[in-house]
């Protein structure tokens, strides 16, 4: 008898729960909007589940994050790795040759190429003119900063020292008209005179007319002049114009003036 | 066995729904249904009566949180947990075999429900191949997955909760 009472209540508990279900379905495709308090209930009582459950779901998705970008980096690595051996043969080639070079300049009784001492610097003035052509550095003739010694920064050609005084100096930029700067063009090592026309391009003058020069092909220093040692970047063509018997060079400096912040100066060593 | 067990489970298998079913889900396609393996966890170590309103309630939490239908799952959930008891009066082997096809059986029937339901509550709704492979690789997951949590969670519930049969003796 108690088997009977037993089934028939589970028979009743369970037709009851169909009728809810059923129940719930209809309303949920009918009028969703009267069920969302009992969602809303059960999303508040399952809230803080769900919140502890997002903390390995965020770590799940970082880990797999890192691992697509460890992939990448796998790549990177092997193409950056394969640039570094190109680069080291590059080096072993060039430290042979300057070996060499020096070698046939004592054969020639030539005057070596100079080496320089770097002083490393903080831009800690700015003199603001509409071209702006000094800017005032924290090293000055306490630490050996003298007068005409060039400056630099990682990008390239800065200025020349115009005046050193006993803890700081001024730095005559070659934004400065009166500061030109004779060039060449690396790759055709065309020569000519480099002054910048406004804040951010210069222009090139007294250019061979016949000389091959595109746009993206890089100037730096000839050595000519007295005061820039060669090689050291100045900026980069952007247009050429001819003009009358000499091409003119429009040029990007490469080095940002408006933000100038760090800068090396160098100085000469003296040989024994 | 107690409530507070039985609550520890359910929020153990939001959870386990939440984090490794959602793993899975990105790396097979279908979702691992741990609601459905809970319920037919909760069948086979409860009352009839009770199991009942376990696999309500699981079905009720899948629904909300899924957030589809509310009460497809919750109807599916307790056909199946009746199912399973009229199953289990008659055939009462809790091994690994036995929950494996249990845990199979189910998956299928309570996919089948669903699909069903919703190939006559709404005709338009065609049955796609992805939906297909989705349920193909939901039921693996439940058949391998399914008895490995079960008997994990009858370790617990030995080790953890005293059961009501145990026999008393007397006091001497």
């Amino acid at each position: 008898m108690n088997n009977f009472l037993y089934e028939k209540k589970y028979i009743v508990v369970l037709i009851f729960l169909l009728c809810i279900s059923f129940t719930l379905i209809i309303l949920s495709i009918r009028s969703r909007d009267r069920l969302v308090k009992i969602e809303q209930t059960v999303l508040f009582l399952a809230s803080p589940i769900l919140r502890v459950s997002d903390v390995p779901k965020e770590w799940t998705n970082t880990i797999w994050k890192n691992y697509l970008d460890l992939q990448d980096y796998k790549k990177e690595n092997i193409k950056i790795k394969k640039e570094l051996y190109e680069l080291q043969d590059i080096q072993k080639s060039f430290l042979e040759l300057k070996s060499e070079i020096r070698r046939l300049h004592k054969l020639l009784k030539l005057k070596e190429e100079k080496e320089y001492e770097y002083h490393s610097g903080k831009v800690i003035g700015k003199e603001k003119n509409i071209l702006l052509t000094t800017v005032i550095i924290d090293k000055g003739a306490v630490d050996k900063i003298k007068k005409n010694m060039v400056v630099i920064n990682s990008q390239g050609l800065v200025g020349h020292i115009y005046h050193s005084n006993l803890i700081t100096s001024s730095v005559l930029l070659i934004t400065d008209p009166r500061s030109p700067v004779h060039v060449k063009v690396q790759r055709t090592r065309t020569q000519g005179i480099f002054s910048m026309i406004n804040e951010t391009k210069g222009i090139v003058e007294f250019v061979s007319k016949d000389s091959d020069i595109l746009p993206g092909d890089l100037l730096i220093t000839s050595g000519l002049g007295g005061i820039f040692p060669p090689g050291i970047r100045v900026g980069y063509v952007i247009e050429t114009k001819i003009d009358s018997s000499f091409k003119k060079l429009v040029v990007e400096p490469a080095v940002n003036f408006n933000k100038l912040e760090e800068i090396k100066i160098m100085e000469e060593m003296k040989r024994n | 066995m107690t409530i507070t067990f039985s609550l520890i489970t359910i929020i153990f298998s939001i959870l386990f729904h939440n984090t490794v079913g959602d793993l899975l889900a990105f790396f097979f396609g279908g979702k691992l249904d741990t609601f459905l393996i809970v319920a037919i966890f909760f069948t086979l170590s409860n009352e009839k009566y009770t199991s009942l309103i376990y696999g309500f309630i699981l079905g009720i939490l899948k629904d909300v949180l899924s957030g589809g239908t509310l009460g497809i799952n919750a109807l599916s959930k307790t056909l199946s947990v009746f199912a399973i008891g009229k199953i289990q009066s008659g055939y009462a082997k809790k091994d690994f075999l036995s929950i494996f096809i249990l845990c199979s059986i189910f998956s299928i029937l309570d996919k089948l429900i669903t699909t069903l339901f919703f190939y006559f509550a709404m005709p338009l709704n065609s049955i796609t191949n992805v939906f297909l492979l989705e349920t193909i690789s939901s039921t693996i997951q439940n058949a391998i997955l399914g008895p490995v949590l079960i008997s994990l969670l009858f370790k617990c519930q030995t080790k953890f909760v005293q059961s009501k049969k145990e026999i008393n003796y007397p006091i001497r």
